[in-house]
């Protein structure tokens, strides 16, 4: 039943809120483990019936809400799913000691509150409702950001928590004019109705506008370098892989599945085309020249989140359905890919600080001798970003530069060919520095053992999922609710 | 209908200087006041629907949604002022440096 | 006539929005926030949606404004700069085309726009109630207010971890108030509760529901809680934490066991009272809950104290 994957998050939300602090953990990592089975076995009901569309409170849309369950939902509720227990378990650890330990209490309720708004966000049917959800997701985020409390990660959290919520105004701005062309918010009957003219151009510019600011596209990208790196390290984790891949989720909702106005889309889509180049660039050069590891991390999420968007202008550009759906592909292969890997380097790096003290890449002496394991982690993620075979990340750019290369969109070309050595360039920056051996370094702190394995085990799914692409491949294109040109399928 | 004109060009003025004051204001207060007038311009446009629908009955949809929007905007604002607070004990200040000049290119 | 009422209300909101913009102290920028939530209040009496004005003249302008004046009293520096707004000249005509975009496309809305009103009008003798906003509220698109609950509910507990604070009654309570204060308190709160009892009674088939009722009792509490009162500050902390997530929770368990016997969620029987409950449920939450974000953040003297 998909619905336990909204009630069960929530209900141990309640219940780590009111139980006293210690039980709290436990709770987090049962809902947890729980959340896993159930999105294990929805998928398996999803990939053997076909999609699933559920009414709620017994009223049928447009006059109540839906839930609508296809293999782009079941996907992304998997990959939150397998990062999010992980990132529970290293959690459990990360905040036992030091410093760490008062915010214990505080973080459960908040991840599993924001873990239910995920779940919900991606099996969302209606376009208010996914405003609610948004903001529920936001203001969760900006409170886990803020978790640290020391001054940086305050100014940090407050930046992405205006920024987040001028793009809900934006967008409930946008909800107001698909309201008004089309007399529904289900968004099946959105689609269904006739999309033309002005008022659908705004409502097509000001959704996007808005969800675009939310998931850190350049030029709103301003504000993810500091939040992502201030925050403590499964936080870290959480918002890189999974909260802006929601907003993402949102935009590929809304464009392949509610509009279907062509002209609009198009130049809109050249816009995000040239963003996305230049976030895949300026975030390699940016990530390059940081001397923080938690920061190299951070500017390599803007530009890995660059490649996402390089899909628009492709899915208007190639006339051949056959590539269209591969450039479709290519964009959730890196999506899942980089959900992983990144929440993989973020663990590692909590794992070096709680190590070393700092973050600061020159104070990363010998950790290849001391934290093998951790230095692994590092290399296998760094892998997968950089696109080398037979990784994740090699199947999601090699399907993109093949779909680039027949649309015949050759400046498209240098994101991934140019992007692809500025990344191999930033990742050798942080390896070269684990190897230089150090005698003197101060004394190293021992890691817990789930702290390493959590993190390693991401690592490795982001390099082995290239072998269950297949299967996968089988959920984009045979269990979808829509057709890729526009409109739900009968 | 010219009520209804009236009324959602304003909103969709509103939402605008709302939009506009809150690149420009460095202070987190008026920042955070901004959100608050982008928020009245459009709960005020989807009224302005509710207003125009040509049913049996207003629309109670939008109605329904702006109630929704607006416990929801009080949360939000809330919750900015809060951080914003703990920043000004924590430092001092009551602004962020540098995001005024990353806010428009 | 009407129309030269609405020409005056759209002007001075237009114009209000303006100066709080250019204004050069906050305090008047705030109180100019407060007036622009009652003009929008007179704006939606206009567009006739009473509760929409209620709930704006008591949140726009009353409960957010007692916020943002508080934060005000918290963040005031002796020296502060009354500096002027420039705003650059790329942005304001980014901003005029903005609104010329917009504006043109909201004058394409087909004039034969209907929403969703006929829908509602159809389903509203299967729902049995006979107000229909409280219906869409409750009924038709229950899970909406499920999750909007949610959002109260997270920011209260983000408040709480930004101040990283675990209970309410840490905080130091205002000292009691004079003989005047008292005799002011005594005389409006039992009204103040009356009231809110009377929205929440009245939801069921006139504006009103709760929302509004949960901001006036909210109101009241507040009230109480600056006179020194501790009614409220002596709950112990499992209960507060049960109040607070008490509408959450209704919903929770509703949508549970509707599952359970049901295999629909939030599904209900078609029954008042069933819906009276949820209502009763979240305006204690929402009362709970606003008056815990107004008083979890108070200024840092009583927060050392704490």
């Amino acid at each position: 039943m998909p619905e336990l994957l909204i009630l069960i998050p929530f209900s141990a939300a309640i219940l780590s809120f009111v139980i006293p602090e210690k039980f709290r953990k436990w709770i987090g990592l049962t809902a947890a483990l729980f959340i896993l089975v159930s999105s294990l076995d929805l998928n398996k009901k999803i990939y053997t019936n076909g999609i699933q569309r559920l009414n709620l409170g017994g009223w049928d849309p447009p006059l109540g809400i839906a839930l609508n369950i296809d293999g782009l939902s079941i996907i992304f509720t998997l990959l939150t799913a397998t990062v999010g227990f992980m990132v529970s378990l290293y959690s459990i650890w990360y905040f036992s000691k030091g410093e760490q330990a008062e915010q214990d209490g505080y973080f459960w309720p908040l991840w599993l509150l924001l873990w239910g708004g995920l779940n919900s966000l991606y099996f969302v049917a209606d376009i208010f409702n996914a405003y609610v959800v948004l903001e529920l997701i936001s203001i969760s985020a900006a409170a886990l950001a803020a978790l640290n409390g020391n001054a940086s990660s305050l100014k940090a959290a407050l930046r992405y928590f205006l920024i987040a919520m001028a793009g809900s105004m934006t967008f409930l701005m946008g909800i107001g004019f698909i309201f008004a062309q089309t007399g529904s918010l289900d968004m099946q009957t959105v689609a269904a109705a006739e999309q033309h003219g002005p008022l659908m151009f705004s409502a097509i510019g000001l959704i996007t506008l808005g969800l675009i600011m939310k998931t850190a596209l350049v030029p709103f990208h301003f504000w993810l370098p500091p939040a992502h790196s201030e925050a403590p390290a499964p936080v870290s984790a959480i918002l890189s892989a999974l909260v802006i891949k929601g907003s993402f989720f949102l935009i590929l909702r809304f464009w392949f599945c509610v509009f279907h106005e062509a002209q609009a889309m198009y130049y809109t889509s050249l816009l995000l085309g040239v963003s996305g180049v230049t976030a895949v660039l300026w975030g390699s050069y940016q990530a390059l020249i940081q001397s923080r590891l938690k920061m190299i991390i951070a500017y390599s999420s803007v530009s890995q989140i660059g490649y996402l968007f390089i899909l628009f202008p492709l899915m208007f550009m190639s006339a051949d359905p056959y590539w269209k759906l591969e450039a479709w592909t290519a964009c959730i292969f890196q999506t899942i890919s980089h959900g992983l890997a990144k929440a993989a380097l973020f663990l590692a790096a909590g794992n070096l600080i709680q190590s070393c003290g700092t973050d600061h890449i020159k104070s990363m002496r010998n950790i290849a001798g001391s934290l093998p394991m951790t230095t692994f982690t590092l290399g296998l993620a760094g892998v997968s970003l950089m696109g080398l075979p037979p990784s994740g990340g090699f199947v999601a750019k090699w399907m993109l530069l093949q779909s680039i290369l027949t649309s015949g969109q050759w400046w498209l070309a240098i994101a991934p060919v140019l992007g692809g050595l500025l990344t191999a360039a930033y990742i050798f920056k942080i390896l070269s520095s684990t190897f230089v051996s150090d005698q003197k370094g101060p004394q190293k702190r021992n890691i817990s053992f789930f702290m390493e394995k959590s993190a390693l085990i991401l690592a490795l799914l982001s390099i082995l999922m290239g072998f269950r692409a297949e299967e996968i491949s089988f959920l984009l294109q045979e269990r979808m609710s829509f057709d890729l040109s526009g409109g739900y399928l009968p | 209908m010219t009520t209804f004109a009236i009324y959602s060009i304003t909103a969709v003025v509103l939402f605008c200087v709302g939009l506009m004051g809150l690149a420009v204001h460095p202070n987190l207060l008026r920042k955070i006041v901004c959100l608050n007038i982008m928020a009245g311009g459009a709960f005020l446009f989807l009224i302005s629907l509710a207003y125009n629908s040509q049913g049996p009955e207003m629309d109670p949809v939008p109605q329904a949604m702006v109630l929704t929007g607006i416990v929801v905007a009080v949360s939000a604002t809330s919750f900015a002022l809060c951080l914003t607070r703990m920043i000004k004990e924590r430092t001092g200040q009551c602004h962020l440096e540098g995001s005024d000049k990353d806010k428009d290119n | 006539m009407n129309l030269i009422f609405d020409l005056i209300i759209a002007v001075c909101l237009v114009g209000i929005s303006m100066r709080i913009i250019f204004a050069r102290g906050h305090f008047q920028a705030i109180v100019l926030f407060i007036t622009y939530g009652l003009f929008l209040a007179l704006a939606w009496t206009r567009l006739n949606s009473p509760d929409i004005a209620i709930a704006e003249a008591a949140v726009g302008a009353g409960l957010t404004g007692v916020l943002l004046m508080d934060t005000l009293g918290a963040i005031k520096t002796s020296e502060e700069k009354k500096m002027r707004i420039k705003v650059p000249l790329k942005l304001a005509v980014m901003s005029i085309v903005l609104v010329i975009v917009l504006g043109y496309s909201a004058l394409q809305i087909p004039s034969d726009f209907s929403g969703l009103s006929l829908t509602v009008h159809n389903a509203m003798p299967l729902s049995g109630l006979e107000y229909s906003v409280t219906a869409v509220l409750l009924d038709f698109r229950s899970y909406d207010t499920w999750l909007e609950l949610g959002v109260l509910l997270t920011a209260v507990i983000g408040v709480l971890t930004v101040r990283r604070r675990n209970s309410l009654t840490g905080s130091a309570l205002p000292a009691p108030a004079e003989p005047v204060g008292r005799w002011i308190i005594k005389i409006l709160l039992p009204f103040m509760v009356i009231i809110g009892g009377y929205l929440l009674w009245l939801g069921a088939f006139a504006p009103g529901g709760a929302f509004q009722a949960g901001v006036v009792l909210a109101g009241a509490g507040v009230m109480l809680w600056q006179a020194g009162h501790p009614c409220l500050a002596v709950l112990s902390n499992s209960s507060w934490r049960l109040l607070l997530c008490l509408g959450f929770s209704t919903f929770l368990i509703l949508a549970a066991s509707s599952l359970y016997y049901a295999d629909q969620m939030l599904t209900h029987p078609q029954i008042k009272a069933w819906i009276l409950g949820i209502e009763y449920a979240a305006t204690i939450s929402i009362a709970i809950c606003l008056i815990s974000l107004i008083q979890a953040s108070p200024n840092s003297k009583l927060d050392k104290v704490s």
